[in-house]
């Protein structure tokens, strides 16, 4: 399996990870190397402030796009180099996506709203 | 010539009303109305409704008399200037009637609300434990961390008295506010203004916006649910899950994560929004009413110790597991 490593940081271009529109490029590249079967370790270190708003955009929609274990199989999210409240936070995201999307659900709404 | 025609008793009277008043008299109007502004403006319920109705109830030019105020929350400096701001853009002008020798004069004109709300006596130096009053516009990320870093952590200046946590949740804090406001209320702007005391470690700060309220918003787009009050629905907007968004898409997690942070560090937050008023305290202890006045906007004040140091560790990896 092919394996690429991305920072944050360097996506986003900024200290700050605080809009759904920097997160928004994230998920891009995440979700895109998911469906090419691509493993991606993502880091967040680097980064001073990290929001809900840009952790739904960038972790919590990948829940849309793919199930628990095809994300766990393509994905890694490196705790490396941060605080435990961030890591809370990415973890409070990731379980509030969880709980609310599911591909199948959302695939669902998105055809009953077309 | 008559005893009050007299030079040197109309200069006299000249220098004792700049004294006192300001010389922001001197453009008073007789086509502007007055109101005076009570003794004490605070943050309690029955505070901000009297207030809120006094604003209400302008709809002519007016001159609003500071002078008589001997107590103000330097939080509040926001739900006056989003009002005022409101009326300003309907077309109704202000002057300020102040007493410069009051200390409440002296904190609003240091702290730079009557120079950027009413463009009176600008005055840049910082006085005290006041945090400079400012309008920013929320989808500036760069101007906001400018005025958190340079404005709001510099008047703490004592580094003791600022831990990484404290700014870590501070900056997290104002940019999810930040974040609610560009997406929920529609509003191009913030409100932002604080106070620091350093005795106790406490920072109060303040963020509001004059856009979509917080009741108008969740009632409008939750067709699930209907609540008997405006205090109702701010209190679900805090709850863990609960999000206006479309059900594919992640949120509902921004209030809450603020309200955490805050309980668990000894603080209190209040969120004031059209008609509801609701606070919760770190103790638990919960206040919602329902406003007589409508606010035209939202405010959410807090207070947060300066001090916490509870979520310093950094992880390496394997430490902690983030799994899908």
């Amino acid at each position: 399996m092919e394996n690429k490593n991305i920072k944050a940081r360097n996506i986003i271009q900024s200290k700050l990870g605080v809009s759904s529109d920097q997160g928004q490029k994230i998920f891009k590249i995440l979700a895109s190397n998911v469906s090419k079967k691509i493993h991606t370790t993502i880091y967040f270190d680097d980064i001073d402030v990290l929001t809900t708003a840009f952790l739904n955009t960038a972790i919590g929609n990948l829940y849309a796009t793919a199930g628990n274990d095809t994300l766990n199989q393509y994905i890694t999210i490196s705790p490396m180099g941060i605080s435990k409240s961030k890591l809370d936070k990415i973890k409070l995201v990731m379980e509030n996506s969880r709980n609310r999307l599911t591909k199948e659900e959302t695939d669902k709404e998105i055809f009953d709203n077309d | 010539m008559s005893k009050i025609g007299h030079p040197f008793v109309l200069n006299y009277a000249i220098i004792y009303l700049i004294t006192n008043y300001g010389s922001d008299f001197l453009n008073a109007d007789r086509e502007y109305n007055e109101i005076v502004l009570p003794k004490n403006i605070n943050t309690d319920i029955t505070s901000i409704d009297y207030i809120q109705g006094i604003f209400n109830n302008i709809k002519e030019n007016t001159i609003l008399d500071f002078s008589k105020i001997k107590f103000i929350d330097g939080e509040l400096t926001p739900f006056l200037g989003i009002n005022i701001r409101n009326l300003q853009n309907l077309g109704i002008n202000f002057k300020i009637r102040k007493n410069e020798q009051s200390d409440v004069s002296h904190f609003l004109t240091k702290n730079g609300f009557f120079y950027k709300i009413l463009k009176s006596s600008k005055v840049w130096d910082y006085f005290n434990n006041a945090i400079q009053y400012n309008e920013i516009n929320c989808r500036n990320q760069n101007e906001i961390n400018d005025y958190i870093s340079n404005v709001v952590f510099e008047q703490i200046k004592d580094k003791s008295n600022k831990s990484n946590d404290f700014m870590s949740g501070f900056s997290n804090a104002i940019f999810e506010l930040a974040d609610n406001v560009k997406t929920h209320s529609e509003s191009n702007y913030i409100t932002m203004c604080g106070q620091f005391y350093p005795k106790k470690k406490l920072l109060t700060f303040s963020l509001g916006d004059n856009g979509i309220t917080i009741p108008r918003v969740v009632m409008t787009k939750i067709n699930d649910f209907s609540f008997d009050s405006d205090s109702d629905a701010i209190q679900w907007s805090t709850l863990k899950g609960n999000t206006t968004k479309k059900k594919y898409k992640a949120g509902g997690l921004g209030l809450y994560v603020i309200l955490k942070s805050i309980m668990e560090n000894n603080g209190s937050i209040t969120i004031v929004s059209n008609n509801g008023y609701w606070k919760r305290e770190s103790s638990g202890e919960e206040i919602k009413h329902e406003m007589k006045n409508s606010f035209p906007g939202t405010l959410v004040i807090f207070q947060m110790d300066t001090s916490i140091t509870n979520n310093i560790n950094v992880f390496d990896d394997g430490e902690y597991e983030l799994k899908f």
